[in-house]
């Protein structure tokens, strides 16, 4: 089964910018190698590695994984830098591709994904907080808004239009004046 | 002989000792909650069965400053294994409370 991970983080929200900067922090949610691979580099490495784990750990959850996110049980491999980052996730024996947007240092989202030949087929959209979810997601989906509802089975989002499951594998974040979701068709 | 009521006295008297030190623990965990949640009332409402992330909808990244924040505190360590299983209130108690004593 495939399925979809995503996550945004607010590089402007002072909650992120007093942690994201201190060691104690990144020494609890980074492994040996990333911090490793941090020293000397630009500041939002940690983010981009933050919401890879954390888009690789709502896809375990989707798996059936019925544990807390620990991030440093989770391993990043950045691959490649091009407009959208690559990278390769790992947790005990799972492992996804992620990639990962910059946005002129407002955010930054990661859509990860156990299944790299479907990476074209995911839809994604960032939007500010004031705005609707489920404007947004009916719209990417062209569905008419009215009765389309986000609902959540066992902490994970499922979307029902008429009360009736749809076949749509969709992936909820919101960090400070930011909501991302992504959705994938499912066969 | 075994003075029965100095030793029912001394056990009564631990429990409640026993009794306040989880009662002050959970609050100086609340506090920590509060100060790191975005919803204030949920936190108000929560029980000790509460999940930390999805009833109290605390975001994962201030998860971490929690744990800091108890590491901190209590001068203990929460290994990654033991993050990975801390889902409650109560387990987050739990764990403190065998690592303090």
């Amino acid at each position: 089964m495939t399925y979809i991970g995503n996550d945004i983080i607010d590089l402007n929200c002072p909650e992120n910018r007093k942690s994201f900067h201190n060691s104690r922090y990144l020494n609890k949610f980074l492994t040996a190698s990333e911090i490793n691979y941090c020293k000397g580099k630009n500041y939002l490495y940690p983010y981009i590695f933050w919401t890879c784990k954390e888009s690789c750990y709502k896809i375990l959850l989707k798996k059936g994984l019925n544990k807390s996110f620990s991030p440093r049980k989770f391993q990043v491999n950045l691959l490649s830098f091009d407009q959208t980052i690559t990278s390769i996730v790992k947790y005990e024996n799972f492992s996804c591709a992620a990639y990962s947007t910059i946005s002129n240092s407002h955010f930054i989202h990661t859509i990860a994904t156990n299944n790299k030949s479907i990476k074209s087929l995911i839809q994604f959209s960032i939007f500010n907080i004031n705005e609707s979810p489920i404007d947004q997601i009916a719209e990417i989906i062209n569905i008419s808004p009215n009765f389309l509802t986000i609902n959540k089975k066992n902490g994970i989002p499922i979307l029902k239009y008429k009360n009736m499951l749809i076949p749509y594998d969709i992936s909820i974040s919101h960090d400070g004046d930011f909501y991302s979701f992504a959705v994938l068709k499912q066969e | 002989m075994y003075d029965f009521k100095k030793i029912s006295l001394k056990l009564l008297s631990l429990q409640l000792l026993n009794k306040n030190k989880m009662d002050n623990l959970k609050q100086e965990i609340f506090e920590i909650l509060t100060k790191y949640s975005f919803n204030k009332e949920l936190i108000k409402s929560a029980t000790e069965e509460s999940n930390i992330t999805k009833d109290l909808k605390i975001n994962s990244a201030r998860i971490v400053d929690i744990v800091l924040d108890v590491e901190e505190k209590y001068d203990i360590e929460i290994n990654d294994e033991e993050l990975e299983n801390i889902q409650t209130i109560k387990d987050m108690l739990n764990i403190i409370n065998s690592k303090s004593k």
